[in-house]
């Protein structure tokens, strides 16, 4: 189980559980201003997968400011997004 | 005579020589009410929460000659929580049966598949026949004739323990309900340590759908500077002061929760130097849409 921090809110993150399946990171908002609103980050992460009503898979939601891999294994990204864009590429080149 | 099984790729179609049955083409009268006309398939439709499973969907299919064909299709390539689509040509002929098979090992109702016949492409898949739907484990399999017809919401869900993310230092917990999952919240616990500075924290436990807040739920014992406790919550909970360092927060029951709820921190007091533990809490999870 591959670990990630997000360089945008810095939170610590495994990609999968230990069941195999697939965990997505979305960072938290920002504390509440004065009248209690709390603001999504500029940059915010949210690796929720974006499908059309097609059922055409679009890809994560934000990348934001991207992760730091940081296992021994320093893939640059968790493996499942990886695989989905890649699925994403050859369905594009069909 | 032993049937020929084509695998994967090629999704030929491969006779069984020798067959008895004989089919004449004209005014046959159809064993089953699953007739496919020449450019039918099958659709095979899987949402899991895994991406390392191995499917495989078999069925047999008379044709007109009388024989019968048996195939075998393994897809590959999945992505998590969102539709996989899958085409498999079928030739004219009678459609026998359907199974469907596939199921990561230690994950229940992880898979649900659902597959249907096309019969015409002219109405973009609105004529479909829907021939078995429904989660797939090691103990139950997909089957069409005298399958199961379930909702993606029936049943006890798939049971998930999740660990979410450590949050940053002074920074709140939020965990995403991800997009084509619906939640239901059974148990939910974290760590909050306290750091030197002087302030009183009272963790809310907050349950929003993405914007507004459904329940704010805080604690009744603050935690001071230095103080390290956990707060715990489940189905119908209900606040219980500090007991050797562990206090409950109320909470509803069987509440669902919808992709893009979350279930986060908002901290009273919160300073720079405090830490929360990653969270651990526990879901059914549904696999929908």
């Amino acid at each position: 189980m591959p670990k990630y921090r997000c360089n945008a809110c810095q939170g610590t993150y495994n990609d999968t559980l230990r069941d195999g399946t697939v965990y997505t990171h979305a960072c938290p908002p920002l504390p509440p201003d004065r009248k209690g609103v709390q603001p999504e980050r500029e940059n915010k992460r949210d690796e929720n997968i974006v499908t059309l009503q097609s059922g055409r898979v679009i890809g994560i939601r934000s990348e934001g400011a991207g992760v730091t891999p940081l296992d021994a294994v320093r893939l640059p990204e968790p493996a499942w997004i990886t695989a989905m864009k890649d699925r994403i590429a050859a369905a594009e080149q069909e | 005579m032993t049937p020929q099984v084509q695998l994967g790729a090629s999704d030929a179609l491969a006779k069984v020589a020798g067959a008895l049955l004989k089919l004449q083409p004209h005014g046959a009268t159809p064993p089953v009410n699953a007739y496919v006309p020449g450019g039918g398939s099958l659709r095979l439709r899987i949402w899991t929460r895994t991406t390392n499973i191995t499917p495989s969907m078999a069925a047999l299919v008379l044709l007109p000659d009388g024989t019968i064909a048996k195939n075998l299709w393994q897809p590959t390539s999945f992505v998590a929580r969102t539709i996989n689509q899958f085409f498999f040509p079928l030739p004219e002929g009678f459609l026998l049966t359907v199974t469907f098979f596939g199921f990561p090992v230690n994950a229940p109702n992880s898979i649900w598949a659902q597959i249907d016949l096309e019969t015409a492409t002219a109405l973009q898949g609105l004529d479909s026949q829907v021939l078995c739907q429904g989660y797939c484990n090691q103990q139950s399999r997909l089957c069409w004739p005298n399958g199961e017809l379930a909702n993606a919401t029936d049943g006890y869900g798939a049971p998930l323990d999740i660990t979410g993310t450590t949050p940053g230092a002074g920074a709140e917990i939020s965990e995403t309900v991800p997009a084509g999952a619906l939640w239901r919240l059974k148990a939910f616990t974290f760590r909050l340590t306290a750091s030197a500075a002087v302030a009183n924290r009272i963790p809310h436990l907050i349950i929003d759908d993405g914007a507004n807040v459904l329940i704010d739920s805080p604690i009744t014992t603050a935690l001071t500077a230095g103080q390290t406790g956990r707060i715990v919550t489940g189905d119908d909970a209900f606040n219980v002061a500090a007991i050797d360092g562990t206090q409950w927060v109320q909470m509803v029951d069987g509440m669902r929760l919808l992709p893009g709820y979350r279930i986060r921190t908002l901290t009273t007091g919160l300073q720079a130097g405090d830490q929360y533990t990653a969270p651990q809490y526990y879901v059914d999870e549904y696999l929908v849409a």
